[in-house]
């Protein structure tokens, strides 16, 4: 019978680690996806981080804000607005997936095309190691090289290096502006127009695509001052014409993406590969699919005979292919991540390191971490 | 000094060949300092290998010999990061100075740790194509240097330091086995080992190819010098700026004295009775970036700006950049001896810190020259002192520690780019918790468990507790103002 503890403080998460001996504890933010990866070797514990959902530290003036890690996208989104300001990142799965969440699964949207990903957005961390001691690393400002970047490392590392217990981000104001553009076209002139874009030196936040077989569906998203999003929709609409897309619709809008951020409800798969193989990889998928077209990165399919027949393809093209929400049925019978990449021995002795005991999520990361 | 064996130097003359291996005691002098000249220690044996796989052979041969490696880019960094360990063996990078490879439609660049950081955007610069992070010592410092300090620079505050722009490296590991850690495209699959790596200082393991993110030039980029009464006047302008909403690609300023020193040094016509300079680059598609600048010039006029330039063309403009970025040398000029300081601070504390600063250099009968990246707060305070003076160098260091103390109790930290080093690693126990600096040691044995890789830097050892920061001797190339730093 599995144990949830929901603890209010770092210190109680410390505490409970220590008091738990050895029990293998599963952090959970909203379980908003706990299909995420491999089903871990053992579940002693849930250990719920939704009691710690403050923000614990904003100077809107210094543009950095400390929270914790249970505080959804959400709730951080509606403070930080009321600064005119936002954390630039897109959660695939809403707004109501906390920081720690996103944090443990490195989740971003097409606007890291622009902002980069909350690897390049967390400047520091607190954690509880697997042995109950608190630690930090980075601290609160921007800019600083002072020790190993601990904070980035443990970035997409799904919770099993040690627990996520507040983290400190660099934020953006809210752009005056925001346009969308969004276009119809084959998949063949999708990366050529992205090419286009980038000659021409414009700028846009995100670019996303939604594949439909032959087809597909470009919305590119321009943000900034009113003058220069003005001029660089101006200018992307003249691009498109040069490589023959036509204009479905133009928008002034609040949210930046319809298509865009869809995409983890309805894709279980995630696959990364160079950009330039856009057009082999969409066909190869034949179906439905949403891709960043200049990140390398497409969300698809819903069965699993897409992995098996995949991974292969993008493996050989030094991409990836990882299941990011496997359902009951596929467990134990499909490997969420694909092969161990070379580096793997280092990746054993940190968990080796950090959770000497294999407490923290056990088997559910890449090559049974 | 300890000499390594008759048996060692024969195997690493075998690895590298006799022409790159030095023993000299003379020649070794060259090795034994980076750009912090104050620190001098002997390395053992110096080889200057030209692929991987000499890399891997010497630190096997170092490995089986118990020797302590310190791996070496061009030698410019300001923290002692290649400060060599006694007896120890130094693999000196220049000579691995190739471009592999560059892909411009995936925008990825592969290059050797040797290549100098200006050399990468002067080859992608015909294509329409840059590598963003931008140290000042650019023109003469490594990219192997880069990734072992996370090294900065003015446009970091757009664009992001070292670590946001090295996708993937190939690395050699303790035991001479080479593995490629990180993904060209896309999230790496598994621990991001390269996060790790960028910023580690040379101890995790030595670095032999590069994959960075190549940039596509912005459109437009404009310049804006506005000087000011006060740093209070300049540091609310910078305030303003971007609470606005806009992000400078960098925006820097000087104190009075500082001016002072890169007008004797550059003969830039910088106004010399004016207590601060800004200098800011705003870029993006040429309306965005009209539009900032406009924007940018209307605030620090509100701000109470005495004098506002833009230059007319990229002579001009490459002349106030080559004015801030020659500061730390131009200092030489005003005063025979200082310290460079490193130190991050909130930005809105900027304005108390460097009251604070100034009444600590009052207090101490010393002068304090202040150049600093405004927009993330990233502080260079040098102190000036004459070290023939009786005590005042005893008292210049004293204040240089103080600083740092000042900066980590205003929440900041002791260094934004130039690395913990030798120089700042008493300082880490201040800044960070046994607990805190315990986690980090995690990830650095994961790597190398017999500590071979940069032994004695970053971590606050008993022994070199008590150690204070070395003073700052101008390189050769700066001197010969082929360089910038800071």
């Amino acid at each position: 019978m599995t144990q949830t503890l929901e603890p209010k403080s770092d210190e109680d998460v410390a505490e409970m680690v220590r008091s738990t001996g050895d029990q293998a504890i599963a952090t959970v933010g909203s379980a908003t996806n706990l299909g995420f990866g491999n089903p871990a070797e053992r579940e002693d514990i849930v250990l719920s981080t939704r009691g710690l959902n403050r923000i614990v530290d904003y100077v809107p003036e210094d543009q950095v804000v400390v929270v914790e890690a249970g505080i959804t996208l959400g709730e951080l989104q509606v403070e930080l607005g009321k600064h005119g300001q936002r954390l630039a990142i897109e959660s695939l799965g809403g707004d109501g997936v906390t920081i720690g969440g996103m944090l443990a699964t490195n989740a971003y949207g097409p606007s890291a095309l622009r902002y980069g990903t909350l690897k390049d957005l967390i400047v520091g961390v607190e954690l509880v190691r697997a042995d109950g001691v608190v630690a930090r690393a980075g601290g609160k400002v921007v800019k600083n090289v002072a020790g190993f970047d601990v904070s980035k490392l443990i970035v997409g590392s799904l919770g099993t290096l040690a627990i996520i217990t507040k983290a400190t981000f660099r934020v953006h104001p809210l752009p005056e502006s925001t346009r969308r553009l969004t276009f119809n076209a084959k998949i063949a002139n999708v990366f050529p127009f992205v090419l286009a874009l980038r000659e021409a030196q414009l700028e846009p936040s995100s670019i996303a695509v939604r594949i439909n077989g032959e087809d597909a569906t470009i919305e590119v998203v321009f943000e900034g001052f009113g003058p220069g999003v003005d001029a660089q929709i101006a200018a992307c609409e003249g691009v498109a014409k040069r490589v023959t897309l036509s204009v479905v619709s133009a928008a002034n809008v609040a949210c930046a993406h319809t298509v865009g951020i869809e995409g983890q409800k309805k894709y279980r798969l995630k696959a990364t590969y160079p950009p330039t193989e856009f057009a082999r990889i969409a066909r190869e998928i034949k179906g439905e699919a949403l891709a960043y077209p200049s990140l390398g990165v497409v969300h698809f399919g819903d069965n699993a005979t897409a992995v098996a027949s995949l991974r292969a393809t993008f493996e050989s093209l030094g991409g990836t292919l990882v299941v990011q929400n496997m359902p009951d049925e596929w467990r134990g019978k499909i490997d969420a991540w694909g092969t161990p990449p070379p580096a793997f021995k280092i990746m054993r002795a940190l968990k080796d390191r950090f959770d000497p005991r294999r407490r923290l999520n056990p088997g559910r990361f890449v090559g049974g971490l | 000094m300890i000499a390594p064996s008759r048996d060692v130097v024969d195997r690493l003359r075998l690895a590298v060949g006799a022409a790159h291996c030095i023993t000299d005691p003379t020649e070794l002098r060259t090795y034994e300092a980076d750009g912090l000249t104050g620190y001098r220690v002997r390395p053992g044996i110096v080889v200057l290998p030209s692929t991987t796989e000499q890399v891997a052979d010497c630190v096997r041969i170092a490995r089986d010999a118990n020797m302590p490696v310190v791996p070496r880019g061009s030698g410019t960094g300001l923290s002692g990061g290649a400060l060599p360990t006694e007896g120890c063996l130094v693999i000196g990078l220049s000579r691995m100075n190739a471009i592999l490879d560059v892909d411009v439609p995936n925008l990825r660049m592969r290059v050797q740790p040797g290549v100098i950081n200006l050399a990468m955007s002067a080859h992608l610069g015909p294509l329409g194509y840059y590598y963003a992070p931008d140290p000042s010592s650019q023109s003469v410092c490594s990219i192997g240097g880069n990734v072992a300090e996370n090294s900065g620079g003015a446009h970091c505050l757009k664009y992001g330091f070292t670590t946001n722009h090295v996708v993937a490296v190939r690395i050699v590991l303790e035991d001479g086995s080479v593995v490629d850690v990180g993904a060209e495209h896309g999230d790496p699959l598994g621990y991001d080992l390269t996060k790790a790596i960028v910023g580690s200082e040379g101890m995790l393991g030595i670095v032999t190819e590069v994959v960075v993110r190549i940039l596509r030039k912005p459109q437009s980029t404009r310049t804006l010098f506005a000087t000011f009464p006060t740093t209070d006047e300049a540091g609310n302008a910078v305030s303003r700026i971007i609470a606005a909403g806009i992000v400078p690609a960098a925006i820097e300023m000087c104190d009075t004295l500082a001016i002072e020193a890169i007008v004797a040094s550059t003969g830039v016509d910088w106004p010399l009775d004016v207590g601060a300079v800004l200098l800011m680059d705003v870029d993006g598609v040429e309306a965005e970036a009209a539009h900032t600048a406009a924007e940018a010039e209307r605030i620090a006029k509100a701000s109470g700006a005495i004098e506002i330039r833009t230059p007319r063309d990229a002579y001009e403009r490459d002349l106030m950049w080559k004015g801030r970025k020659s500061a730390f040398a131009a200092v030489g000029r005003i005063s025979p001896d200082y310290y460079v300081g490193d130190g991050v601070v909130p930005r809105r504390s900027i304005g108390p810190v460097l009251r604070e600063i100034a009444e600590l250099a009052a207090r101490e009968g010393l002068r304090v020259a202040n150049v600093f990246h405004a927009g993330d707060g990233n502080l260079h305070p040098l102190v000036l002192y004459d070290a023939r003076k009786p005590g005042e160098s005893e008292r210049a260091e004293h204040v240089s520690g103080e600083i740092l103390r000042i900066c980590i109790r205003y929440g900041g930290s002791i260094t934004g780019e130039h690395g913990v080093g030798h120089d700042k690693q008493f300082y880490m126990g201040e800044l960070f918790s046994d607990d805190d600096l315990e986690t980090m040691n995690r990830v650095r044995c994961a790597f190398d468990p017999q500590r071979i890789f940069n032994p004695a830097k970053v971590f606050p050892t008993p022994r070199l507790c008590g150690d204070r920061p070395g003073p700052y001797v101008a390189h050769e190339t700066e001197k010969q103002d082929l360089a910038g730093r800071g």
